[in-house]
C-alpha cells in the first residue's frame, strides 16, 4: 500500500517537473550578471491561446516545425527595455493573457534580457541594433512561409520601442503596427528619426509617453502621441528619492500599466487631439468632429476606428488624465458659463457634484477663468470617480481678491456636458448670481 | 557741581582704558561710553547723572577682572548692552523738529502708514460699485413681451378663477422680481386666461433703446423660459398651486 503511494506521488512529481520543463520561461538573470555584464541572446517565447500558461521558446530558423506556431495568423511581438537588474519583467504574463483575449494571434515576447541587461545603459542601446536585426531576420522568413506583414504588431517598452522602430525600418515600413510604450529617452533625444522610433516605421505607429522628462522620449513619433497626464510626471508616484526605486520607474512604467488597463477595457481613456496639455486643460481641446462618427482616439488595442482619420492628418497629439490607481479614468465635463457682467472678471472655478450621498469635487485652478460678457467660458472638469445621476451641483468662483469687495458673478447660464458618456443627458441652470469665495447650490436641470 | 563729579569720573574711566595693562579688546567698550560722555557731556539730561557712576563702576570691573575668561568677557558683554541701550534711549530723547523728539516721529511716521492702510482697506471694501448695480429704470423704454401657457396639477384646481389669476400672477410677478439678470426690465405680468386646467399668461419687460445683445442673451426666449421652468421644477410636489413644469410653453411676441 505504502510502495503504491509512494509511486503515485512519485509520477505526480514526475509528471510536474516533466511538465514544468517543457514550458521555455523569460531568462531570470541573478543579481551579479548586471555586473559583469551580458553577451546578446535573442530568444522568442511564443504563447497562443492554446499556450497561455506555458511559453515555448520559438526557434529562429525552423520555426515550421513548431506545431502551435501559426504563420497565416497576425502575430504580435512584445519586446521589453532595458533591465538593470536582469529581472524578467513583470508583466510578460499580464500582456500575453491580454492580448490573447484581443483577437487569435500568436505572442513573441522578445527575450533579449541577456543584452539589456548591463549596468552600463550604452551597453544595453547598443545592443538594440543587434536585436533588431535578429527579429527582422525571423520576420522575413515568416514573410516567406506566407505571413502578412499587415498583420504584424510590434509593441516596444522603452528601449523596445527603439527596437520595433528599427525592425520596422529595415522592413521598410511594410510592418503593419508599431506601439511604442514611452520610447526611451536617454541617447535618443534629438538623433535623426532613423536612429529612433518614427512614424514612417511602420503602416501605423501610436506611442503613449508617460516620463518624458526622465527615462522617456520627449516629442511626437508617431501617427498618434498619447500624452498621460501631459507624458510628464504621473499622479501617485513618488516625488522625493526617498521612495526607493519607485521613484526612478514609476512614472515610465506607467505606460505599461495604463496600457493593460486599457487592452484590458477597464479604463477608458479617451484622449483629445490639442496643442498642449495646458489648452487641453483649460477645455480648449474637446471637440472630436473630426472623427465623426467616431468618438476622439481611445487608447487600446483597436484603434481602427480613428487609424484613417489619424493617418490622413499625418501626426496627431493626443491628452488625457488619468488619477494614481486603476482604473486610471477620470469622468469628465465640460463646462460652459456665459456671464452678463459688464466688465472683465477672472477666477478659480470649484465644482462639486452630489448624488444624495457621496460628493466629488473639481478644482479647475490650472489657469484663471475669464469671464467676460455674453462670451462663453469654457473648462474642463475632472473627476476622479462617476456619480450619477447628479441630484445637485454646487458651484464657487475663488478670485483671490484679499481686499476689497466681494465681487458678484452673474451668470446666464452654466451647462455640463458629460464627456464620456454622451447618452447622458447635458444639465442646465439659469440665472445664477453668487459672490465670489461663497458656494451656491442648485439642482441640474436638463438642458432646452 | 554735578558736572564737576562727572567729568572727573569720565578722566578716571578713560584713565583706565589707557592704562598700558590692559587689553585692546576690552578697551573698547570703555572708549565708547567715554566718548559718548565726552559728546554729550554739555547737555544737562538728568540720566545722564545716574548713568555716570555706573560707567566708573563697570570701568573698574573690567579692570579688576583684565585678562580672565569667558565669564568676565559676558559681564562685559551685557554692561556694553546696556550702555548701547542708554545711548539709544538718549539717541530717540533727541529733538528732530520743532518739539518732537525721534521716538514720535518714528511714532508718527507707523501711525500715518498704518492709518493709510486701513484708510484704503475700507475705502476699497465700502465702496462696492461694480457697475451691474446700477441702471436707470426710466431710460428702460421699449418693451418686450412673452406669452405662454402651463397647466395646472389637476388636484389642486378649484373652482375659484378670480383667487387662482391672482395666485399665478403674484407667482410669477415672484419669479421674475426675485430674478437677478431679470428683475431690472422686467414690468407686470397678466394672466390672460384660465380655463379647464391650462392658464395663458403674457409677460412683459422694458429695455433700453439700445437692445441688440440684451434680447439675444438676457432676454431671449430661452432665459425668459428658462428661469420660469426653474421655477417650476423646484417647486414642492405637495403645493396646492403646482404647475406641471413639463407643460410650460413659451414664445416671444417682440415688442
Amino acid at each position: 500500500m505504502s510502495m503504491r503511494s509512494f509511486l503515485t506521488l512519485m509520477s505526480i512529481f514526475m509528471l510536474c517537473k516533466g511538465e514544468d520543463s517543457e514550458c521555455d520561461n523569460f531568462t531570470d538573470l541573478d543579481f551579479h550578471e548586471p555586473f559583469i555584464g551580458t553577451n546578446l541572446d535573442v530568444r522568442l517565447l511564443l504563447y497562443t491561446r492554446a499556450n497561455l500558461e506555458c511559453g515555448q521558446e520559438l526557434p529562429h530558423h525552423n520555426f515550421t516545425q513548431e506545431p502551435l506556431f501559426d504563420v497565416t495568423r497576425p502575430t504580435t511581438f512584445v519586446i521589453h527595455g532595458y533591465r538593470p537588474t536582469g529581472a524578467p519583467p513583470i508583466w510578460i504574463n499580464h500582456i500575453v493573457h491580454l492580448l490573447a483575449a484581443q483577437k487569435d494571434m500568436n505572442i513573441l515576447v522578445v527575450d533579449w534580457n541577456r543584452g539589456a541587461c548591463n549596468l552600463n545603459y550604452f551597453t544595453a542601446v547598443a545592443n538594440t541594433r543587434g536585436t533588431a536585426m535578429n527579429i527582422t531576420g525571423l520576420i522575413e522568413s515568416m514573410e516567406k512561409e506566407g505571413a502578412s506583414l499587415d498583420s504584424i504588431h510590434l509593441i516596444g517598452v522603452s528601449l523596445g520601442a527603439h527596437v520595433a522602430g528599427f525592425i520596422g525600418a529595415i522592413l521598410g515600413g511594410r510592418v503593419g503596427r508599431i506601439t511604442g510604450l514611452d520610447p526611451a529617452g536617454p541617447m535618443f533625444a534629438g538623433v535623426p528619426p532613423e536612429d529612433r522610433l518614427d512614424p514612417t516605421d511602420a503602416q501605423f505607429v501610436d506611442v503613449l509617453h508617460t516620463d518624458m522628462n526622465s527615462f522617456g522620449l520627449r516629442g511626437t513619433h508617431g501617427h498618434i502621441d498619447f500624452y498621460a497626464n501631459g507624458g510628464l510626471d504621473q499622479p501617485g508616484c513618488p516625488k522625493t528619492i526617498f521612495s526607493g526605486k519607485s521613484y526612478f520607474v514609476c512614472d515610465h512604467q506607467r505606460s505599461v500599466f495604463l496600457y493593460l488597463c486599457a487592452l484590458n477595457h477597464t479604463c477608458n481613456l479617451t484622449a483629445y487631439p490639442c496643442s498642449s496639455y495646458s489648452d487641453f486643460l483649460s477645455g480648449q481641446c474637446l471637440q472630436c468632429e473630426t472623427f465623426k462618427p467616431a468618438t476622439c482616439p481611445v487608447l487600446g488595442y483597436d484603434m481602427s476606428p480613428w487609424k484613417d482619420t489619424l493617418l490622413r492628418l499625418g501626426q496627431t497629439r493626443a491628452y488625457f488624465s488619468t488619477t494614481a490607481e486603476l482604473p486610471y479614468s477620470k469622468i469628465s465635463y465640460r463646462v460652459d458659463l456665459v456671464t452678463w457682467n459688464q466688465f472683465l472678471r477672472w477666477g478659480v472655478v470649484i465644482l462639486r457634484l452630489h448624488n444624495g450621498k457621496n460628493v466629488i469635487e473639481a478644482q479647475m485652478d490650472n489657469k484663471l477663468l475669464r469671464f467676460e460678457q455674453y462670451t462663453s467660458s469654457r473648462l474642463l472638469a475632472q473627476f476622479d470617480e462617476d456619480l450619477y445621476p447628479i441630484q445637485k451641483i454646487s458651484l464657487r468662483i475663488v478670485t483671490g481678491n484679499v481686499i476689497g469687495p466681494r465681487y458678484k458673478i452673474r451668470l446666464l447660464r452654466i451647462r455640463i456636458t458629460p464627456l464620456e458618456n454622451p447618452n447622458r443627458a447635458l444639465m442646465c441652470r439659469y440665472d445664477i448670481i453668487l459672490e465670489e469665495n461663497a458656494e451656491v447650490s442648485f439642482k441640474p436641470l436638463p438642458c432646452h | 557741581m554735578s558736572v564737576v563729579l562727572e567729568l572727573e569720573s569720565l578722566k578716571a574711566a578713560c584713565d583706565n582704558n589707557n592704562d598700558p595693562g590692559d587689553q585692546g579688546n576690552e578697551v573698547i567698550p570703555g572708549n565708547g561710553s567715554c566718548t559718548y560722555h565726552i559728546g554729550s557731556g554739555t547737555d544737562e539730561v538728568s540720566n545722564l547723572l545716574s548713568t555716570t557712576p555706573q560707567a566708573t563702576e563697570n570701568n573698574g570691573m573690567q579692570h579688576e577682572v583684565d585678562g580672565v575668561d569667558a565669564y568676565t568677557d559676558s559681564q562685559t558683554e551685557t554692561s556694553k548692552w546696556r550702555r548701547e541701550l542708554l545711548s539709544l534711549k538718549t539717541e530717540l530723547n533727541e529733538v528732530v523738529v520743532w518739539n518732537l523728539k525721534l521716538w514720535m516721529v518714528i511714532l508718527l511716521v507707523v501711525f500715518t502708514i498704518a492709518l493709510v492702510i486701513g484708510i484704503s482697506l475700507i475705502v476699497c471694501a465700502v465702496i462696492d460699485d461694480d457697475g451691474d448695480e446700477n441702471y436707470d429704470k426710466s431710460s428702460f423704454v421699449v418693451k418686450r413681451f412673452f406669452r405662454g401657457n402651463f397647466t395646472l396639477d389637476n388636484s389642486s384646481f378649484t373652482s375659484d378663477r378670480e383667487m387662482l389669476q391672482v395666485h399665478y400672477a403674484s407667482e410669477l410677478t415672484e419669479v421674475y422680481s426675485s430674478s437677478p439678470a431679470l428683475e431690472r426690465y422686467f414690468s407686470n405680468v397678466t394672466i390672460n386666461h384660465l380655463q379647464d386646467t391650462t392658464a395663458q399668461f403674457t409677460l412683459q419687460f422694458m429695455m433700453p433703446s439700445d437692445h441688440e445683445e440684451l434680447v439675444r442673451y438676457t432676454l431671449s426666449l430661452k432665459m425668459v423660459r428658462n428661469v420660469l421652468f426653474q421655477h417650476l421644477n423646484d417647486q414642492d410636489t405637495g403645493d396646492p398651486f403646482y404647475i406641471i413644469p413639463t407643460s410650460l410653453r413659451m414664445e416671444g411676441e417682440y415688442t
